[in-house]
């Protein structure tokens, strides 16, 4: 009984074992085990084949083989990431950003705005539609497309030759 | 700053992985130096970047080219794992959080998955020459009858593989091919580590489930 409940202590670390994945402690306590348990034997091998054949070793990565792969990843990044490169760009559209930023929202910051103990008497109301309408000026006329009828592009289009 | 040893897990010693796994974890100096070279080649060094290829790529390619048509496709892979790593790292050097081994690890697998999908198709033949020993099992079997079920033993559980549920066989790529400790598992697909275990687990018992199987209709 004593036995069997090493037994199912241990699986787990059966499974761990066939991948290399145990401590030297952990892989001694299993081997100690192993050599007088037929069944955790058998259970040990069956994961180890099952692994060795689902996914069996492949050769190791050589050294030519990671100068190869640094080389082409070197060339495949673009130009314009390379390393001096890509920081200045970042510095530069950071600055544009940033720019842009400052212009976009001058307006908000510079406005006149209310004295802070006037802002508790503020009240939202509802805009005048009508107003709002006259605010925006006169509505854009629609463009006169017949007007541009001779135009070469649009030409084509109705079954005429281009010059 | 001075180089930190170079911690290339291969494929070819599973008591060699123990070593790495043991030698690495997230308070590691590792991190500090990865950071490091990456400032670096985004400051203009480009042997920076070749450094980083050479700590990683070991790890790279174990876990990509299981699943590539032939060693260019590989090739290919790994070096898009290596620049989409770049594309995330580079928000994080600034910060200092940088993971890349845990990033390169989990852009890897989700690459390689995607090249499974893509191509519809696992191509551990063409790999087989690279194989350890440059013979398979069912080469070395004289009797061409036993050869032919041997083989189909072997493609029936290496299709297991790909039947694993997509967390499983993360975990188990980052464990085999990888040589990942169950600590990086975690850390690369931001699970538990009891979590990577227990999905490491339920992935053997289905591949010796399928041996089973493969062995019962043969």
């Amino acid at each position: 009984m004593k036995a069997m409940a090493r037994c199912h202590e241990l699986e787990p670390l059966l499974a761990e074992r066939a991948s290399g994945a145990l401590a030297p402690a952990e892989e001694a306590r299993v081997a100690v085990h192993l050599v007088g348990c037929a069944p955790c034997r058998a259970e040990a091998a069956a994961y180890a084949e099952a692994l060795s054949i689902a996914m069996p070793r492949l050769a190791p990565v050589t050294d030519a083989e990671l100068s190869s792969l640094a080389a082409a990843a070197l060339a495949a990044i673009r130009p314009s990431e390379r390393p001096a490169r890509f920081l200045r760009w970042w510095l530069g559209a950071g600055l544009a950003a940033t720019a842009a930023a400052a212009v976009a929202l001058a307006p908000m910051v510079l406005r006149d705005r209310p004295s802070p103990g006037s802002v508790s008497s503020l009240r939202w109301e509802a805009p005048d539609p009508d107003a709002l309408w006259r605010a925006a000026g006169p509505p854009i006329e629609d463009v006169d497309d017949e007007g541009d009828a001779g135009a070469p592009l649009f030409a084509a289009y109705d079954g005429a030759e281009l010059s | 700053m001075e180089a930190a040893p170079i911690h290339v897990a291969t494929s070819d010693d599973y008591a060699e992985r123990r070593t790495v796994r043991r030698s690495r974890s997230p308070e590691s100096p590792d991190n500090a130096y990865d950071a490091a070279l990456l400032r670096a080649f985004l400051g203009g060094d480009e042997t920076a970047f070749t450094a980083l290829v050479h700590r990683h790529g070991g790890l790279v390619l174990g876990i990509v080219r299981r699943y590539a048509r032939d060693s260019d496709q590989a090739r290919d892979l790994a070096q898009r794992v290596f620049l989409r790593a770049l594309q995330a790292t580079r928000r994080s050097v600034a910060r200092g959080d940088v993971h890349v081994r845990a990033w390169l690890a989990r852009i890897a697998v989700n690459l390689a998955k995607n090249a499974v999908r893509d191509s519809a198709r696992r191509t551990q033949a063409a790999l087989a020459h690279e194989r350890e020993g440059s013979s398979s099992k069912a080469a070395e079997v004289l009797d061409a009858e036993a050869g032919l079920l041997l083989a189909e033993r072997e493609r029936q559980v290496s299709a297991a593989v790909l039947r694993l549920p997509r967390r499983q066989r993360q975990v188990l790529a980052l464990r085999v091919d990888g040589g990942l400790s169950f600590r990086e598992i975690a850390q690369a697909l931001e699970i538990a580590e009891g979590n990577a275990r227990v999905q490491y687990h339920h992935a053997m018992r289905r591949l010796q489930d399928a041996l089973a199987a493969a062995e019962e209709e043969s």
